[in-house]
């Protein structure tokens, strides 16, 4: 993967991620007669099933804020979100592709998913403990989150642990699909005052030894050699599936003013609530052109 | 009066007695006089460093950067070269800009006239009631009162929440509506109905507390002269109580317009419960999103003195309608 590189420059080495990953409740898919799905178009078809099958449910908990879940349907379908090209980023999401991607979000937004539409996606235990939630798509580490201690400051369903299975986004054409790689990058500050030591605290925090702590605990190792530290359990071959293909969003230094002005959570909040891709696209592009040129 | 200027603004003016004494000329006046000139305003020095250094300079910071091309790469040390009106030049023309400022306006309007209408009502009710309740009522007001704005926007999130909150839960089964999965915050008109609730309730108490702490000064014998001669409860507040209690109400009228056209937090962690960011940004959230938020420190900035201006602007044409009032 590109982290950390901006303009062909390197900046900063990467130190460790986190994939989305689908978990599901065995029973209810099993009740509904479903297996687990191989390409995206059943995925969706699956999650609008396990909706139909039990009123009230979610057969895909997605909040209306959730953007990161959507990444995937954009770029599965061949879309972008901003591409450079002659000095400028443009902004892709009113492009055919990602339009299509997108609509296919709508269809899990507002027929698989009883999620609030303008929620975001904090504590998604809670759904799946209660038993409205039949699946969803959240960083591996959510897996914490609800099998989590009756007893824990956010408890969660420990007994449900038999029956929670997980599996890797599937792609359009089978295979995981490219998922949004959420993690963080580290490097020496250009100001520090000890860059000697810094440097030598960050080969320590890339080293085998370290990274391989980050494997062991469900997080993905900054390096490839390390992918077995992962472990073999279900979950660890879900992460490993879905971090070869996962991706990041645009390496602009002006994209995290993207996240911040809230023109993403807004645009999926509409596109939740019904409302019509194309002329939302269009104006949530001529948003991001203004701030990523700006 | 007396013919030395210096003496009407000194303090001892007030007393007359001692204005015939010290006018007398003599040794001990003139070494008391620099003294106690200086006494008054030596008071105001500690404050007024505070005030200084805590709002003056990042005030004078603020207007600096709004005449400045700011934006991230500034805050990392790049040069930020003046370009004159250019960003109020895009704040004024962004119709976005209007469309917030009217927002604030009119969450301000409604908010304030609320506050003041129940926070009265409220003190009004505090002097009616006995001993016992009244201190149940303080209590419960202080509790409010001393509430941190975000957790009690938190709090008041749980209550509206979408698919596990108490409002939907109780509408639905003890009214018989169907507000199962009602969302309260995704249309702008019902977002700022619970936005204007948590302001609201967060503001009351400081008005009910002032207003009644002014009440009890009204003298007992004026209203019940007014009360023999047969004015009704209406009567008395509009004509006895209001007049004696002008100016507490004009300061804290401009308060509570200066808080609520200002609002942050509840409106800033209302949205990310839910609601459309675009459709809810009130000035003081909208600030946030174009200087921290989107990194346009400069517009931002033009943003946050267009609202000192406007709000300084109100405030001080109340101010001067009062010291009008009061002088014919």
């Amino acid at each position: 993967m590109e982290a950390g590189s901006y303009d062909d420059k390197f900046y900063a080495a990467p130190l460790y991620s986190g994939s989305r990953l689908v978990f599901y409740k065995k029973d209810a898919l099993a009740a509904a007669g479903l297996s687990v799905p191989t390409t995206l178009d059943e995925y969706i078809s699956n999650g609008v099933a396990l909706a139909d099958a039990n009123p009230g449910a979610s057969g895909i908990w997605w909040p209306g804020q959730d953007w990161y879940n959507a990444l995937p349907f954009i770029w599965e379908n061949g879309g972008e979100v901003a591409t450079f090209e002659g000095g400028e980023w443009k902004s892709q999401f009113s492009s055919a592709e990602s339009i299509a991607g997108i609509e296919q979000v709508q269809e899990v937004m507002t027929d698989a998913s009883r999620a609030p539409k303008d929620a975001n996606e904090t504590n998604p235990q809670v759904g799946y403990c209660e038993g409205t939630t039949l699946q969803l798509s959240a960083p591996s580490w959510v897996k914490w989150s609800i099998l989590a201690p009756l007893d824990a400051e956010t408890p969660g369903c420990p007994d449900e642990e038999a029956n929670l299975g997980v599996y890797a986004m599937p792609g359009k054409d089978g295979g995981a699909a490219q998922v949004f790689a959420g993690g963080s990058n580290i490097a020496v500050s250009a100001k520090s005052a000890q860059p000697e030591l810094a440097k030598k605290a960050l080969a320590i925090i890339l080293s085998d030894e370290f990274q391989s702590i980050y494997g062991a605990n469900g997080l993905v190792p900054a390096k490839l050699s390390l992918a077995d530290t992962l472990g073999t359990d279900e979950v660890a071959v879900a992460i490993s599936e879905a971090a070869g293909a996962a991706r990041l969003t645009p390496a602009s230094p002006k994209w995290a003013d993207v996240e911040a002005s809230g023109a993403l959570t807004d645009f999926f909040v509409q596109v939740a609530q019904g409302g019509d891709v194309t002329s939302l696209a269009k104006d949530l592009d001529a948003k991001i052109d203004s701030i990523l040129n700006g | 009066m007396s013919p030395n200027p210096s003496l009407d603004i000194a303090p001892r003016d007030v007393d007359g007695d001692r204005r015939i004494a010290s006018s007398q000329p003599g040794r001990q006046r003139a070494v008391k006089k620099p003294r106690a000139q200086f006494t008054p305003y030596s008071l105001l020095i500690p404050a007024s460093a505070v005030l200084a250094a805590v709002i003056g300079w990042p005030l004078v910071q603020l207007v600096i950067m709004s005449f400045q091309e700011f934006g991230r790469a500034q805050v990392f040390g790049a040069p930020s070269p003046f370009i004159g009106f250019d960003n109020y030049v895009e704040v004024l023309t962004d119709q976005s800009f209007w469309l917030v400022m009217f927002r604030s306006f009119a969450f301000a309007a409604v908010c304030v006239t609320s506050t003041m209408v129940l926070g009265t009502l409220i003190a009004l009710l505090m002097s009616e009631l006995g001993k016992v309740m009244r201190l149940i009522l303080s209590i419960g007001l202080l509790l409010a009162w001393a509430m941190p704005a975000l957790t009690a926007t938190i709090v008041w999130g749980w209550m509206f929440d979408t698919s596990y909150g108490v409002v939907n839960y109780v509408l639905t089964r003890w009214f018989g509506l169907d507000y199962i999965g009602h969302s309260w915050l995704i249309e702008p008109l019902s977002f700022f109905f619970v936005a204007a609730l948590i302001v609201i309730w967060g503001a009351i108490p400081f008005v009910a507390f002032t207003v009644y702490a002014g009440l009890t000064q009204v003298p007992d014998e004026v209203l019940e002269a007014a009360q023999l001669d047969g004015a009704g409860a209406v009567q008395r507040f509009r004509l006895i109580i209001f007049p004696y209690l002008r100016s507490i109400f004009l300061v804290v009228f401009i308060l509570q317009i200066i808080w609520d056209l200002r609002v942050f937090t509840q409106i800033f962690a209302l949205q990310g419960i839910g609601g459309i960011k675009d459709q809810t940004s009130t000035l003081g959230v909208y600030i946030y999103q174009n200087s921290l938020g989107t990194g346009e420190y400069g517009t931002g900035g033009a943003i946050a003195v267009i609202t000192v201006i406007v709000i300084t602007a109100i405030s001080f044409y109340y101010v001067r309608q009062s010291v009008k009032e009061e002088e014919l």
